[in-house]
Order: structure tokens, then C-alpha cells, then sequence
């Protein structure tokens, strides 16, 4: 699994813009990493615009110490990306992302339930959990947030976004749409039953609040 | 400034941020030049502005307007130096938010950094309340109107755009799934330090290249 650290980095670059581009984070918040080999792993850094970061900004950092080599500063969450990869050996990348969906059901502390088959496939369970709160780049929140990912590929972060892996970055992508639309549909299920219209475009959610704020 | 340049940030920042669905075509912006403010007429939209449609007046003139949103905008310019450009999110989500007179919390981090502690809600009518609000927030909730979002640029304005809107689509989309918890005061205004903190050095380093 020993890959080229100069082609990495230009991978972790080229999935940034990726991930701005998706929608699965807005200016300089989520993060990525690829592992290197079983050792090491490439991070982007912190505080850097996805469109701005170079090759050079990305560290390479030792899973097991935590020791990273780089001019400029590794993202705040690098510790729960090594702390991923070292409980799932198989992991060959990680994203940090704050999509919509998985985003909501991260403020509502929720565990998702996964209905569909092959969802639940990819996603290796039939529940998403959310990791207990913690402040971003803590123990706790890593802690937290490993426990929730368990053996499967994703998992909520209490008001902070989702983590989703992939044996490579092309699968955790393919995992952060499928939590993205596996939260979408539970949210939707939940409106349907307290409005009993299955209609969520943002217009009918929007107009069934309005009128349910207007009558408390 | 020219209006060309206005155009191409409208082009540049905002034009994705509509497409995307965080930002609508019936939004408004303010920009201040020395002490003149920029702006489009009322009934432009942002997805189809063009030259004819960005007018400037003087920030003393602009301030006797007939439109409140108007008065509001360069009451908050002129008393807030880092403030140069506002912006008002009227997306479905942050319109309906404005009609409640509901306060948005910062359900995640990011809304506690870029943002503040809360994105208040308070009439159009209110403008020493919401002016002293951006001293220590990024965005207030204009009753009937939309969020109205502030940065020291249009990119920043657009950001913080982008996180009110999915703030306040967290605050309705939220409500069917259950009770949403969200971040405490301290810790918000702990994250919300850190960040700018980070950001303005961030800004330091693009500024000298």
C-alpha cells in the first residue's frame, strides 16, 4: 500500500476542490486525508481555502505519534483522521465533511436509521450513530466520534458535520452521498408523518412550518 | 470601484451560491466605496444584474431613502468601519426564519465561527439594536425580510451568507426530527474567536503575496 507521497498530496489536493465542489463543505471547514502506507497519512492543512492548497501544504503525518512534517499547519481534526486509520487498518482515506442532511441530523443528535438494502450495504450498517459533542480537534470529540463510526464507513458528529471512509477517496465520496441521502430520506419520512404530506421541496417544508409556528 | 467590478463579484461569488440554492435571486447587497454606497435597484435580480441595474449614492443621501432596508444598510455601515459589504439572504429558508421572529443558534460549528452566538430577529425599524448586533455578529435576522449577512468583503458577505441560509434550513428541517441542540454562548464565542483569529492571520499572509 506504499504509494507515492508527491502523488498523494496531489490527490488530496485535486479532492478538496472536490469537496467544495459537491457542496459537502463551504470555505476552508471539513478535511481530508489519504493514507500513505501503514504508518502514514496525508492531511490537508488548516485555514486554507480548497481552491488555494497546494501540494506543499499537505503534511505527512505519523498515524501512531502524531509527528507531522510540513511549513504549514495540519487541519485541527488530523488526530481523529490518525485515530481512524488506526482503529480500521483497511481505511485508505477520510473525510470530515458539513453536508446539509447529515448536518441537521447532527444538530438533532439523532442515530439514523439505514432502510435501504444496498445503502446499508455500502455503508456496512443499518445505523448511522451520531458521536457524542465535543469541541472541534479534542480527544473527546475523537473519541466520540470513533466509537460512532465503529465498524462501519460513516458516522454523525454532534453539531459539528459527518465522517465518512473509504478503502480510497473515490469510495468516501461515494459514502458521503449516500449519508447524505440516507439523512435526506429520514428527515423526509419524519415530515411526512407529522405534516402527512410527503411533498419536501423547500417550499411545502418551508409553508407547513410557517403554519404550524402561526397557530402555537 | 466600477460597476464592472461589482458585476464580476456578483458573477464570481455570489452567481454559485444562488445556483446552489443557499442564496436567491431576490437578494440585496450593499457595498461601501469611500462614502459612497453601492447597490441594485429593488426589483433587479442578482442572477440577471447587469450594468444599468448598480446605482451608487452618497452614504448621506442614501441615509434620508425611502426604502428602510436602505437606511438600515448605511446605518450599519457607517457604524461599523469593518463592515464593507451586506448582503440580505432571501432564500425560502431564511425568509420563512424572518417571518417567525424565531433567534437561529449556532446548531453547528461553523455557524458559531462565522456568525456569532446567535442570529437575532428583529424589525426593520430597529437600526441602533441591529448596527450594535454586527459588532459582535456576522448576521441578524431582518423581520418579513430575510438575514441580512455582513463581511469585510463580498466573498467574505457571500460566506457568511451561505452559513445563515443553512442555518436557518437546519432550524425548520430540524423541527420534524426532534428538539436540536446546539452550541452554548461561551463555546461559541470561544470558536468564534479562534476562527478569526486564524482567518485574519490567514488573510495577513494572502495580503503580503
Amino acid at each position: 500500500m506504499k504509494n507515492n507521497i508527491e502523488k498523494v498530496r496531489i490527490s488530496v489536493c485535486e479532492a478538496g476542490i472536490r469537496l467544495s465542489a459537491e457542496g459537502l463543505v463551504a470555505r476552508t471547514w471539513g478535511n481530508i486525508s489519504i493514507r500513505i502506507d501503514e504508518r502514514t497519512m496525508a492531511v490537508t492543512p488548516s485555514g486554507i481555502m480548497y481552491g488555494d492548497i497546494r501540494p506543499e501544504h499537505i503534511a505527512v503525518m505519523d498515524i501512531i505519534t502524531g509527528r507531522w512534517e510540513c511549513a504549514v499547519k495540519p487541519s485541527g481534526e488530523r488526530k481523529l483522521h490518525a485515530a481512524i486509520y488506526r482503529a480500521r487498518p483497511e481505511a485508505g482515506a477520510v473525510i470530515h465533511t458539513h453536508q446539509l442532511n447529515a448536518s441537521v441530523c447532527a444538530a438533532a443528535r439523532v442515530n439514523v436509521e439505514v432502510n435501504d438494502r444496498d445503502a446499508a450495504r455500502i455503508l456496512c450498517t443499518g445505523k448511522i450513530f451520531c458521536g457524542g459533542y465535543g469541541l472541534p480537534g479534542t480527544g473527546k470529540l475523537t473519541t466520540e466520534t470513533v466509537k460512532a463510526v465503529n465498524g462501519s464507513m460513516c458516522a454523525l458528529m454532534a453539531n459539528h458535520g459527518a465522517v465518512c471512509l473509504g478503502s480510497d477517496i473515490d469510495e468516501a465520496f461515494t459514502v458521503s452521498r449516500i449519508l447524505e441521502n440516507v439523512c435526506g430520506t429520514f428527515i423526509a419520512g419524519k415530515f411526512s408523518i407529522v405534516t402527512g404530506t410527503g411533498d419536501l421541496s423547500d417550499k411545502n417544508v418551508c409553508s407547513q412550518y410557517l403554519q404550524t409556528h402561526l397557530k402555537r | 470601484m466600477i460597476k464592472e467590478d461589482i458585476l464580476s463579484m456578483i458573477y464570481d461569488d455570489v452567481g454559485p451560491a444562488i445556483r446552489s440554492g443557499s442564496m436567491s435571486g431576490k437578494d440585496r447587497f450593499w457595498i461601501r466605496d469611500g462614502n459612497m454606497v453601492w447597490m441594485a435597484g429593488v426589483d433587479s435580480s442578482l442572477l440577471s444584474v447587469n450594468v444599468n441595474d448598480i446605482v451608487s449614492a452618497g452614504m448621506d443621501a442614501a441615509a434620508g431613502s425611502d426604502d428602510k432596508l436602505i437606511r438600515l444598510a448605511v446605518s450599519i455601515l457607517g457604524k461599523n468601519p469593518r463592515i464593507n459589504t451586506l448582503l440580505l439572504n432571501r432564500s425560502t429558508y431564511s425568509e420563512t426564519v424572518s417571518l417567525t421572529g424565531e433567534t437561529l443558534k449556532p446548531y453547528v460549528d461553523d455557524i458559531a465561527q462565522i456568525i456569532g452566538i446567535d442570529i437575532k430577529n428583529l424589525p426593520v425599524d430597529e437600526t441602533v439594536k441591529i448596527s450594535g448586533l454586527f459588532r459582535s455578529r456576522s448576521a441578524v435576522t431582518i423581520a418579513g425580510e430575510g438575514i441580512l449577512c455582513a463581511g469585510t468583503s463580498m466573498d467574505d458577505a457571500v460566506a457568511v451568507a451561505i452559513i445563515a441560509g443553512k442555518a436557518a434550513f437546519i432550524h425548520i428541517q430540524g423541527s420534524y426530527i426532534g428538539p436540536l441542540s446546539f452550541i452554548g454562548r461561551i463555546e461559541s464565542a470561544f470558536m468564534r474567536f479562534i476562527y478569526r483569529r486564524k482567518y485574519s492571520k490567514q488573510a495577513a499572509k494572502a495580503g503580503r503575496k
